[in-house]
């Protein structure tokens, strides 16, 4: 099972948080190719990601978390400050 | 003996406050130095209060001067940096005061609750079973209070007193007490 740490809770199992796709700005002015693209098309790398999870059994924040999707190591957890704060590629 | 009582709270507020400023002006109205840090609460002036978010606070208050109080909180944080909401029917109390209490919720919840990682003054929200609980140790040797919204409240109840009675079922702790 996946432990992530959140950083206002502490570490925590994966049951508690829900996972909320990979981290990347939404274009505001697109053509509808482009954001179904955003939407459905996912870059699915295999090695680090960027991600965003919310932990939503405890406090109900989201945060990034930048996992191996190969070898399921979190390298990084950090709040989400902003609304428009989509993380630095990982 | 069955050690699950269900805990009459009069009132529960939800503390929503933004900023430095407001949570010393709440903290102030409390009677308490601070706000409770992540994942703590302390016992104010007005019931228990509890961590639930970093701008949210939950206080659960047992009895009295009920009615002006929320007014009173609100106008101690501000038009602008919060709110108060009452929640008083949002969740129930169980308090399970037993000296095995921490065996017992191990069977049905993740969190380490040994007392040098989970101690008196801490709560935290997890999940028992597959329910979402706000979990407040109480002071004393083996004591917890366990907030649970009232639809699963029967699902957690049977949890617990499934591992109350069955002592095989609860988790012993690893390691040297």
């Amino acid at each position: 099972m996946l432990q992530i740490t959140c950083p206002w809770c502490g570490p925590r199992d994966e049951p508690e948080f829900h996972y909320g796709g990979e981290g990347m700005p939404l274009p505001p002015d697109s053509t509808d190719a482009e954001w179904a693209a955003v939407l459905y098309q996912r870059p699915n790398p295999a090695g680090r990601t960027n991600e965003r999870w919310v932990h939503w059994a405890g406090c109900r924040q989201w945060m990034h978390v930048v996992r191996d999707t190969l070898t399921h190591d979190i390298h990084e957890v950090r709040p989400v400050r902003q609304p428009d704060d989509f993380g630095s590629p990982a | 003996m069955i050690a699950l009582s269900r805990v009459p709270l009069a009132m529960q507020l939800a503390l929503r406050v933004r900023g430095h400023a407001a949570r010393v002006r709440l903290a102030s109205a409390l009677h308490i130095p601070a706000m409770p840090s992540p994942n703590r609460w302390t016992a104010s002036s007005h019931g228990d209060l509890l961590w639930l978010g970093p701008e949210e606070f939950l206080l659960a208050q047992p009895g009295s001067d009920l009615i002006a109080l929320p007014t009173f909180l609100a106008t101690a944080i501000g038009p602008s940096d919060g709110a108060v909401v009452d929640v008083s029917s949002a969740r129930v109390a169980l308090d399970l005061d037993e000296s095995d209490a921490r065996e017992v919720l191990a069977s049905c919840c993740a969190l380490d609750l040994h007392p040098s990682v989970f101690a008196e003054d801490h709560c935290a929200q997890t999940l028992i079973g597959q329910a979402p609980v706000v979990l407040q140790r109480l002071p004393g040797p083996s004591s917890f209070r366990i907030l649970v919204r009232p639809s699963p409240e029967d699902y957690v109840t049977r949890w617990l007193q499934d591992a109350i009675v069955h002592p095989s079922w609860r988790v012993p702790p690893e390691g040297v007490e």
